[in-house]
């Protein structure tokens, strides 16, 4: 079922784009089409344009191929078909009402705002200019509202897609690849000019994997909705990205997250009553990670992200030997603490003084800047 | 060619199943209409769920060549496209050398299609002025963006050009099928050239048709407990899900075995042809010892009435 928000945005779209008695398909399919754009789906005019030329090749008057001819043309991903479903249900109902009827029809199941009903003065692109304003970068994550979270995690996304997250261009030698003139040539002279050996050159493709700890206990309670978010987008634009939740113990939470996303991800681990509120154990919780899953995970280079804001009830020296083993393993341990973002932070509680030792990158993390700066780190460490 | 083959979606859909693909309407829907339209196929789903039998079943139905490009991580354009034999060349360069044949014409020879590996993509272009091909590019997903954006101009045009040899282009260009497993995002602008699918496992009676036509000499009463099991199975939360692919193989385990009835015994003994991994077997037993047997017969007795009740 698609949540409420998304189910009233989409009828505002219609309201605004409603069918109209004497419009043909095309028209129809243009107001369709904006109604989708503006809940959210990548619709451009030339895929509008292309519905409609796949329209020719069915029989219209089967709702079934009307449907799967649209969604073909319209739905991008596994997730947008749910909304696609829902839209096309409310716009292209039954029978072809004047528009009167069918207004009062959506009016009834809109929620209208306290400013009446939503306009033209509601912008197509809902984006509030946050990005640019220093005072949000800065706004600590566990002061936002849900709004302000929703914009917060659409930068998030952006910004994550848009790291270079490619490989390199760097080349080196191998057995394979591209030929390199360079060296065959050189080797040749070994030989008196004769080509007798072909050196090759294949693009360096060392690419570390992901593996992020997020510590959702207590007191990381306001920051978990929107880490997770954050890790939810990694685990999209990175290939190789494992995602766990932890606080009294560990648990993974990669495919989940794919399967139902962030917000139903959270209500699970609620409803199966993973410890939530209470305090952290991270040493416990990195023991478990070490010998349940550790095996299967370090296959080649890997970086570890430990989000967690150091505070520990369980036994410090069981933090200690854990955190050693899983340092010796990883290639690289990040440590992003919520915290640390005071210029005079000094770690001071037993907990983050004893992982600092197995610590190769220890970052704040509290607002965007430092998500920022965070994204920026990552790729040079993906790629060496 | 390939268009022309089957006039309604229906057909097409026949034409499927003849070869034991079965599709439900909306994916039959979609292929017929990327088929007319000559735009590429884009099919998302969890791994072992048909996405690439698609291809291969379209080229069957053809009797035309089926071309596949293997996506990896770290693939580029001449893995794709074409690349000289440069061995090939410099022996035959060293073979001159003795006699006295001039330049251009040594230049001419070593570079003619002789000495050219073709790629699949080139291959696909070149095959289709000949017969009806199916490329397949297989798991695009595993592959960079710089490579989206070449294969998007590549299948824009269906045209490769060799400095050395001039442009090859294709009359009738292929049907073009992508396949992807969803474990990144495939950038948008690809998207937007296809038609997109979503191949979701397969509900209970279609499972049950594949099963039954593909494990030849299957009972019906096994190849239900079968698929309801797996219909199951699938709703647990495992590292792997299991595909289509598992159910045969199970379902082609069991009747080897000249199992009748499912069994917790016959289960966990059989349990690695559905779980690769040992999480996912441990689950699953666990979620056996919760349900018990009388569960399991229950719901295929159930199953059963829908299908012939």
């Amino acid at each position: 079922m698609l949540d409420e928000e998304r189910q009233q945005k989409v009828l505002q779209a219609i309201y605004l784009h409603c069918r109209r008695r004497g419009q043909d398909m095309l028209q129809n399919l243009l107001s369709f089409g904006h109604v989708l754009k503006f809940s959210g789906l990548d619709v451009t005019l030339s895929g509008i344009l292309e519905a409609f030329k796949s329209l020719q090749y069915i029989d219209l008057a089967q709702r079934e191929y009307f449907y799967t001819a649209l969604e073909a043309s319209f739905v991008r991903s596994r997730d947008e078909r749910e909304l696609f479903s829902f839209a096309f249900e409310q716009f292209w109902m039954a029978a072809e009402p004047g528009k009167s009827e069918e207004e009062i029809h959506i009016r009834d199941k809109m929620v209208f705002t306290p400013d009446g009903i939503p306009g033209e003065e509601q912008k197509e692109d809902y984006q509030p200019g946050y990005s640019a304003d220093p005072l949000w970068q800065e706004k600590d994550f566990d002061h936002l509202d849900e709004d302000e979270i929703e914009a917060m995690i659409a930068l998030v996304e952006k910004m994550v897609s848009r790291l270079s997250l490619r490989k390199t261009r760097r080349f080196r030698s191998g057995n394979k690849g591209k030929l390199d003139w360079r060296r065959t040539m050189s080797s040749s002279l070994r030989s008196g000019g004769e080509l007798l050996v072909l050196k090759r050159k294949k693009r360096r493709k060392k690419k570390a994997k992901l593996v992020v700890l997020c510590d959702v206990s207590g007191s990381m309670e306001n920051y978990s909705r929107f880490l997770l978010e954050f890790v939810f987008a990694l685990q999209k634009a990175v290939s190789q990205v494992e995602s766990f939740v932890f606080s009294t113990s560990i648990a993974k939470i990669t495919y989940l997250l794919k399967q139902v996303g962030v917000k139903k991800a959270l209500q699970q681990l609620r409803d199966f009553s993973f410890d939530w509120a209470g305090g952290t154990n991270i040493g416990k919780s990195v023991e478990e990670f070490n010998n349940i899953y550790a095996p299967g995970i370090f296959t080649g280079r890997t970086i570890v992200v430990i989000i967690c804001d150091g505070w520990d009830r369980g036994d410090v020296t069981v933090l200690s030997k854990q955190m050693a083993a899983l340092h010796r393993r990883a290639w690289k341990v990040v440590w992003l603490n919520p915290l640390a973002g005071s210029t005079d932070y000094e770690p001071t509680c037993k907990g983050m003084i004893a992982a600092l030792p197995y610590v190769d990158i220890f970052l704040p993390f509290h607002n965007f800047k430092t998500l920022k700066h965070f994204g920026a780190i990552l790729p040079q460490h993906l790629h060496r | 060619m390939l268009q022309n083959l089957y006039p309604t979606i229906e057909d097409l859909e026949q034409g499927m199943q003849e070869k034991k693909y079965f599709a439900d309407r909306s994916l039959a829907t979609v292929v017929f209409l990327s088929l007319k339209m000559g735009k590429p196929l884009f099919i998302e789903g969890e791994p072992g769920v048909g996405k690439t039998e698609i291809a291969k079943v379209l080229a069957a139905m053809t009797g035309g060549r089926l071309i596949r490009l293997q996506c990896y991580e770290g693939i580029d354009a001449s893995m794709a496209l074409y690349e000289w034999n440069y061995q090939k060349q410099i022996i035959r360069i060293k073979m001159e050398e003795k006699h006295d044949i001039g330049a251009s014409e040594l230049e001419d020879e070593i570079f003619s299609e002789k000495y050219l590996l073709k790629r699949p993509i080139m291959e696909a272009v070149t095959s289709s002025n000949q017969q009806p091909v199916v490329l397949l590019i297989d798991e695009i997903d595993r592959a960079d963006e710089e490579f989206e954006a070449f294969l998007l101009e590549a299948l824009s045009d269906f045209q490769v050009t060799i400095p050395e040899l001039g442009t090859f282009k294709s009359e009738s260009p292929p049907a073009v099928v992508i396949t992807s497993n969803q474990t990144r995002e495939v950038h948008p602008a690809l998207k937007r050239r296809c038609f997109y699918q979503w191949l979701d496992y397969p509900a209970f009676t279609r499972e049950m048709e594949i099963v039954k036509a593909k494990v030849v000499g299957i009972e019906e009463y096994l190849a239900g407990q079968v698929c309801s099991f797996m219909q199951k199975i699938r709703e647990f939360q495992l590292v792997k899900r299991p595909g289509v692919a598992e159910t045969l193989d199970w379902a082609s385990a069991l009747l080897a075995l000249n199992t009748r009835v499912l069994s917790k015994e016959v289960i966990n003994d059989t349990l690695g042809c559905i779980c690769k991994y040992r999480e996912d077997q441990r689950k699953v037993q666990m979620e056996m010892e919760i349900m018990g047997e009388k569960v399991d017969i229950q719901k295929v007795l159930e199953q059963w009435q829908q299908v012939h009740g």
